[in-house]
């Protein structure tokens, strides 16, 4: 694909139906393709000096993109764009929802392919993984409504408080002192505003809720559970979480805990088989060092069903 | 008996023989009252190691109160059935046993209904008849669900149908 620069959408699509029924081995559905754009080239010809991206004056000439003209914007994203891209002339480049570009100085918005870190780039990876994350929700929602019937019980909810900080010196966020405010439906906040979040289940049942931050630049980040920790809330608990709007950072969920760090529990023990080696297999039981030789366990530990399912002692 | 280190591999920490089990005399095989024992070492642990403090009753009962975290620590199984050789560590909270008996009993109801929503959807009925169903099912559950008592026990299935 790569080695054929003026390549058609029909050629694109004829390849991938060799491909489909080669692999198939027997007739298969294949694609097909029509319309006006069929033979226009996917990568816009092989103009010189441009491989993917061909550029007639100042003029996008690459398939879909065709026609976009210096300072042309394009919507990343079609549900309220935070962000759009222009076409600079020789480079795609980010603005913000305004359009404007390099409104803070020559070359401040982040181009296509320019630099190590190419902004560009990763923000289109963001709103993608966001616009992936959104369908997928989207259908959890419908799937879990089958048959229309549950018992009645009170669901679980989460309120949000925003809270005014202030930029300090060198652009860190000063420790905000702001009243506290009721955050519902779309509320606004920018750099260095706190964030709350307070999660209560009045259920009889614990519930798993996950609470996602999804930045302007369409990072997500998670609210609820804290780092590594369960997302788990128990009947009638109430958790609060509070992030500082637009901090980037992402965080992953582990289950089962996390790693503890060396000498961190000098007083837990393993229970092991004795004669065996020493292995994650050979654990059965955990303890507590009390004294030199004296270890606090759970009797269950050292009290189980033998074959017969009769309850004994371990023997020492 | 593997004092002294995270890792469970040869080399780590020191492995000592037990000498002697000391069980709570009224711990009975499958409940969970009473679940304690001690367990004494054949000798001293000569890799550096530290003791508890063993709560006394009064700071055990605001230990013991719903809604404390504590961070429980060790190897067990995780994400299902993997086992780990690294210690472990995460925070709990502490559910009183009314609670957990309400939520066991809610989880199980949950299940049940997800059951019978599953089935009235692939027969088509209506919401009167799925409750129908479900006054059916739940009038032939043997012993009234609340004296199951789930915290009390080790694993019981949720519901019982007599036939």
């Amino acid at each position: 694909m790569r080695e054929v620069p003026d390549l058609s959408y029909t050629q694109l699509v004829q390849a991938a139906a060799q491909r489909m029924q080669s692999k198939a081995g027997q007739a298969v559905q294949t694609p097909d393709v029509e319309g006006p754009m069929a033979d226009t080239p996917v990568f816009g010809g092989d103009a010189p000096g441009v491989s993917r991206i061909a550029v007639a004056g100042q003029t996008l000439m690459a398939g879909l993109l065709d026609d976009v003209t210096a300072n042309s914007t394009l919507d990343v994203s079609s549900a309220d764009p935070t962000h759009r891209v222009v076409w600079t002339g020789d480079r795609l480049a980010l603005v913000g929802r305004d359009g404007v570009l390099d409104g803070q100085g020559a070359g401040a918005s982040p181009r296509l392919g320019a630099g190590e870190a190419d902004v560009l780039a990763t923000r289109l990876t963001q709103v993608a993984g966001r616009i992936r994350l959104e369908r997928a929700l989207a259908q959890l929602g419908q799937g879990s409504r089958i048959g229309g019937f549950s018992l009645p019980s009170s669901k679980p909810g989460a309120a949000f408080k925003l809270q005014t900080g202030e930029t300090g010196p060198q652009q860190r966020c000063a420790k905000p002192s702001g009243q506290r405010v009721d955050a519902k439906g779309k509320a606004t906040a920018s750099h260095c505003d706190m964030l709350q979040v307070t999660l209560k289940n009045p259920a009889a049942g614990m519930v798993d809720m996950t609470v996602l931050y999804i930045h302007a630049d369409s990072a997500i980040s998670m609210l609820w559970p804290s780092q590594d920790l369960s997302n788990r809330l128990e009947s009638g608990a109430k958790a609060t979480r509070a992030a500082e709007a637009e901090q980037a950072d992402s965080a992953g969920r582990v289950i089962g805990g996390e790693i503890a760090d060396s000498g961190a529990w000098p007083s837990q023990v393993a229970l092991l088989i004795a004669g065996q080696p020493v292995t994650p297999d050979a654990q059965f039981c955990g303890g507590s060092m009390i004294l030199d030789t004296w270890v606090l366990t759970a009797a269950r530990c050292i009290h189980m069903a033998d074959a017969n399912g009769v309850y004994r002692d371990l023997n020492p | 008996m593997l004092v002294g280190t995270n890792l469970l591999a040869e080399g780590q920490g020191d492995a000592i023989s037990v000498e002697k089990i000391i069980r709570h005399p009224a711990y009975v095989g499958e409940d969970f009252d009473n679940d304690i024992a001690l367990i004494k070492l054949s000798r001293a642990p000569t890799v550096p190691f530290k003791t508890i403090q063993v709560p006394d009753a009064e700071f055990g009962d605001q230990l013991d109160t719903p809604g404390v975290r504590t961070v429980v620590t060790g190897w067990g199984l995780i994400e299902g059935a993997q086992r780990t050789a690294e210690m472990r560590q995460a925070e709990i909270q502490m559910l009183s046993r009314e609670n957990c008996n309400e939520v066991m009993l809610d989880s199980c109801a949950k299940a049940a209904s997800e059951g019978i929503a599953y089935a009235a959807s692939a027969f088509g009925l209506k919401q009167p008849e799925a409750e129908a169903v479900w006054q059916e099912l739940i009038s032939h559950v043997r012993t009234p669900l609340i004296f199951e008592r789930p915290c009390m026990y080790r694993w019981k299935p949720c519901l019982q149908i007599a036939s």
